[in-house]
């Protein structure tokens, strides 16, 4: 999205509300003749998927033919799908599918596991709902040969990290996470969830996770943020077990802080409602431009299927 | 290539190929430790040691009986070591008439052999220091394994650009595990001054040394089959010189050691005259007559003594665990065992220092010690958790140990088998010290023993132990982004080293509550705390989350049109 794009939808945004604050009429979602800067979809998490990703305008929009695609879930932890600590196995199936019905030429499903590798691809179910798409593209990369250095020139703090080289060489990248609490930075979603792209994630915790997140996520941005709030995990996350709230929610949108911001003012944490702006590296994309978390000032669209 | 080199090709094969399976997790791994079975030394000396007879040591009693049949076949044919030694004398040995006569070395296998079992008569074992297969064993799978684990990676890192270009994904994402052990320099020193030993003699080790050896040569005085040399020959002394072990009689060629020969039928296919055939007819007088290396009855006794006064000075050592007055308070404060280790001393009586479990173990955790735990427990396998987590779903190092000296249990009670509890050094904490979001110690924890709070004048949550949930894993340690000496660390106090019983019923009575289910709290712990927020700290409402907003922001209950800095409405 570049500047004058921004501010044409930043237009949009403010004459619908003030539209919407006249009391005249909603508005409606076929006001906007776009696809909406977020889509909501309530419903079973694979057909959710699908539907959200076609009120953004389909994946083609994002996938065009040949390309390489890498979808980043979250499948770190030793957890099954109902403990809500790794991205839910049908939201990943569905995407995978997707992306093969656009043409791409290889998609695959990568993360750096905290957890044993075999048990995180075993336990989260994700290798074996995908296996039926591709037996090839769920892998857990945590062998650092597979990394590559990358110097990171918008950074404020970490100037250079370690990207696996297929996400370098991929042409799409789609975050894909489960919505869950974080202990240190209060939410884990599209932003926080790149970390498990990278080999050192030691460095940003001790250079300040809120900064080093957002400095993280200019080189790897993802073209489209699907987060999964099919199961939120509620409290204790990343990790768990926690209280697993059923939300049967999926959101996307192109913009990962949008994504990212309006999965936090969805849900409840810890029992309580939270604006993005509490949340430290959503408040730091948005200051650096990176996104927008002011999703009162999006279209966002939501529908039930 | 003869009979008996296809053999030890074939038994090298399957050694190697053995160790392969047990340092990969693709094939069940639990008889990885098959030829450690066979090797006699190891079988009477644990036995003796931990007074136990050790009936998965029947494969080594098999080979003792064939021995009276045989000969020492196991060294000529089957035994790694005598393999390795075999090649490195290809390169490094010397002629005959340049080797040295050190022929009155001969019962010196017989003494180390009887300063072992002095040793274990008080409950010492010895044995990793001269058991052939324990030693062979250990060089393969710390030495050897690691370096072509190295070699691999690096070739595999040289052809990527080659993988990228074909775009097989099963090469584009072969992962090749960098192992990484302490202590191999010394075994490294050892094998050189071993393989150095071929410029005195071919195969020093199976000749003087090795007590395994001993064991067979005391069966192997008068075997069934036999070299037997026929009238044909016409005393050229070919065989003499070709003998790896030294056994034929320069003097008398018709006279062979038993005791020394191991059967490799290297004399029988060099004689010119064909006058050398290995059979079981009956040895004329003058063969029948046994050429004893067996040493004097006060060389014995000095040998026992030497190993029950070794034995005694480790028992009276500071680092001695045996007994009630040696319950390890001095023992080094991170020594960490494996999951259900038996009790220290009983472990060490046991555990034969093979390296099996380090080479089996998926994370690289298990590494050797040195004087940790004193000259006892030189090699024994301890936790290393800043190298690797302890996988709470596996249990890899019981399944290959020979000698059970880390006990098999069911998966239910693998994760009551607690070694140890985490202790946070708080000064060196990013959240306690340096008041940085972190909380990795509580993301990784697979038993949510990680607490995680508010603390007075801290804008950030802190993490605390809940140690009865703690079960050791070290996925904390591991994980903790301080460098070097982390700032989360586990120590072995409540470790469960239970020779018998249930550890998960024994772990409750002692009131540990290790689940991975349990769900944490619903609310943030501390939480009433901070409705009253301290000078200089930002009162929060959930780990993480800010309930002030940030400078340049408005309060959150202002309108909600309102735009960002530097955003126009």
């Amino acid at each position: 999205m570049d500047r004058r794009e921004f501010i044409k939808t930043q237009a949009k945004g403010a004459l619908m509300l003030s539209v919407g604050a006249s009391g005249l009429f909603l508005p409606e979602p076929g006001l906007a003749s776009t696809e909406p800067d977020i889509a909501k979809v309530k419903g079973a998490p694979a057909a959710a998927t699908r539907a959200a990703v076609e009120l953004l305008g389909g994946m083609r929009k994002f996938v065009k033919p040949g390309n390489r695609v890498v979808i980043k879930p979250n499948m770190s932890f030793n957890r099954t799908p109902e403990q809500a600590s790794n991205t839910h196995p049908d939201v990943i199936r569905e995407l995978a599918i997707m992306c093969k019905e656009a043409q791409a030429d290889k998609v695959f499903i990568l993360d750096h596991t905290l957890a044993s590798a075999k048990m995180c691809l075993l336990r989260s179910g994700i290798e074996e709902a995908c296996r039926s798409v591709d037996p090839n593209m769920v892998y857990a990369i945590n062998d650092s040969n597979l990394y590559r250095d990358l110097p990171i020139p918008q950074a404020v703090s970490l100037n250079e990290t370690q990207i696996m080289k297929e996400v370098l060489k991929a042409d799409v990248l789609i975050a894909a996470p489960v919505a869950k609490s974080h202990s240190a930075t209060g939410v884990s979603l599209s932003m926080k969830g790149m970390m498990g792209l990278i080999w050192d994630r030691w460095t940003l915790h001790r250079q300040g996770l809120d900064e080093t997140i957002v400095d993280m996520c200019t080189v790897l941005k993802a073209d489209l943020a699907v987060i999964d709030g099919s199961r939120v995990l509620s409290t204790n996350g990343p990790n768990g077990p926690g209280k697993v709230l059923k939300e049967n929610t999926i959101i996307a949108s192109r913009d990962m802080v949008a994504a990212d911001a309006c999965a936090i003012e969805s849900f409840t944490w810890y029992g309580k409602k939270f604006k993005a702006k509490q949340v430290g590296h959503i408040r730091e994309a948005h200051r650096r431009k990176f996104g927008r978390m002011d999703i009162d000032n999006l279209t966002i669209k939501t529908i039930t299927v | 290539m003869g009979f008996q080199r296809w053999v030890q090709t074939f038994c090298m094969i399957i050694f190697l190929g053995l160790l392969l399976i047990a340092s990969g997790d693709l094939i069940d791994s639990s008889s990885a430790d098959f030829f450690l079975r066979l090797d006699p030394s190891i079988a009477l000396i644990t036995a003796i040691s931990s007074r136990h007879i050790l009936i998965w040591m029947i494969p080594a009693a098999v080979i003792v009986i064939l021995t009276v049949f045989l000969g020492r076949f196991f060294c000529g044919h089957i035994c790694p070591m005598g393999t390795t030694l075999d090649v490195a004398d290809k390169v490094l040995a010397v002629p005959y008439k340049k080797q040295k006569k050190v022929g009155y070395l001969r019962g010196l296998k017989y003494l180390v052999l009887i300063v072992l079992v002095g040793a274990s008569l008080f409950g010492v074992s010895f044995i990793f220091m001269a058991s052939p297969l324990s030693l062979i064993t250990r060089f393969y799978g710390l030495i050897m394994l690691p370096a072509v684990h190295y070699l691999t990676g690096s070739a595999h890192q040289l052809l990527f650009p080659l993988w990228e270009q074909l775009d097989i994904n099963s090469l584009l994402f072969l992962q090749i595990r960098s192992l990484r052990y302490s202590t191999q320099f010394f075994v490294l020193l050892f094998f050189a001054g071993l393989f150095g030993l071929s410029r005195v003699t071919p195969r020093f080790w199976c000749r003087y040394i090795c007590p395994a050896g001993a064991l067979f040569a005391l069966f192997s005085r008068k075997p069934l089959v036999h070299r037997v040399v026929s009238d044909k020959c016409n005393d050229c002394g070919k065989c003499v010189r070709a003998c790896s072990m030294g056994a034929i009689d320069e003097e008398n060629v018709f006279q062979t050691c038993f005791e020394d020969c191991v059967v490799c039928l290297t004399c029988e296919k060099i004689c010119p005259e064909a006058a050398i055939t290995f059979s079981w007819e009956r040895r004329t007088p003058a063969q029948n007559q046994i050429i004893s290396t067996l040493p004097t009855r006060r060389q014995f006794i000095v040998a026992g003594v030497a190993g029950t006064s070794t034995a005694l000075a480790s028992l009276t050592g500071l680092n001695s665990s045996v007994g009630k007055a040696g319950q390890g308070q001095v023992a080094s404060p991170m020594l960490i065992r494996p999951p259900a280790t038996l009790p220290e001393f009983d472990f060490l009586a046991r555990c034969i220092r093979c390296g099996e479990c380090m080479v089996a173990c998926p994370t690289n955790t298990l590494q050797p010690i040195w004087f940790d735990a004193g000259v006892m427990g030189l090699f024994s396998p301890a936790i290393k958790p800043r190298r690797g987590f302890c996988n709470p779903d596996c249990h890899r190092c019981a399944e290959v140990c020979p000698t059970e000296s880390i006990r098999v249990i069911s998966k239910k009670e693998r994760l009551w088998a607690k070694t140890g509890t985490a202790v946070i050094h708080r000064q060196k904490c990013l959240a306690w010290e340096h008041n940085q979001k972190c909380m990795v110690c509580d993301e990784v924890c697979p038993f949510g023993a990680i607490e995680f709070t508010s603390e007075k004048g801290l804008s950030v949550t802190v993490p605390k132990v809940k140690e009865e949930k703690c079960s050791g894993c070290g996925y904390c340690e591991y994980h903790c982004p301080v460098q070097n000496q982390s700032a989360i660390v586990v120590t072995p106090m409540n470790a469960l080293r239970l020779s018998q019983g249930s550890f998960k019923v024994i772990g409750k009575q002692r009131g540990l509550k290790i689940s991975r289910e349990e769900k944490g709290p619903a609310t943030y712990p501390g939480s009433e705390k901070m409705n009253d927020p301290a000078p200089g700290f930002d009162s929060s409402t959930a780990p993480g989350f800010d309930s002030s907003s940030a400078p340049g922001f408005d309060q959150e209950n202002e309108e909600k049109t309102s735009a960002a800095p530097g955003f126009s409405e």
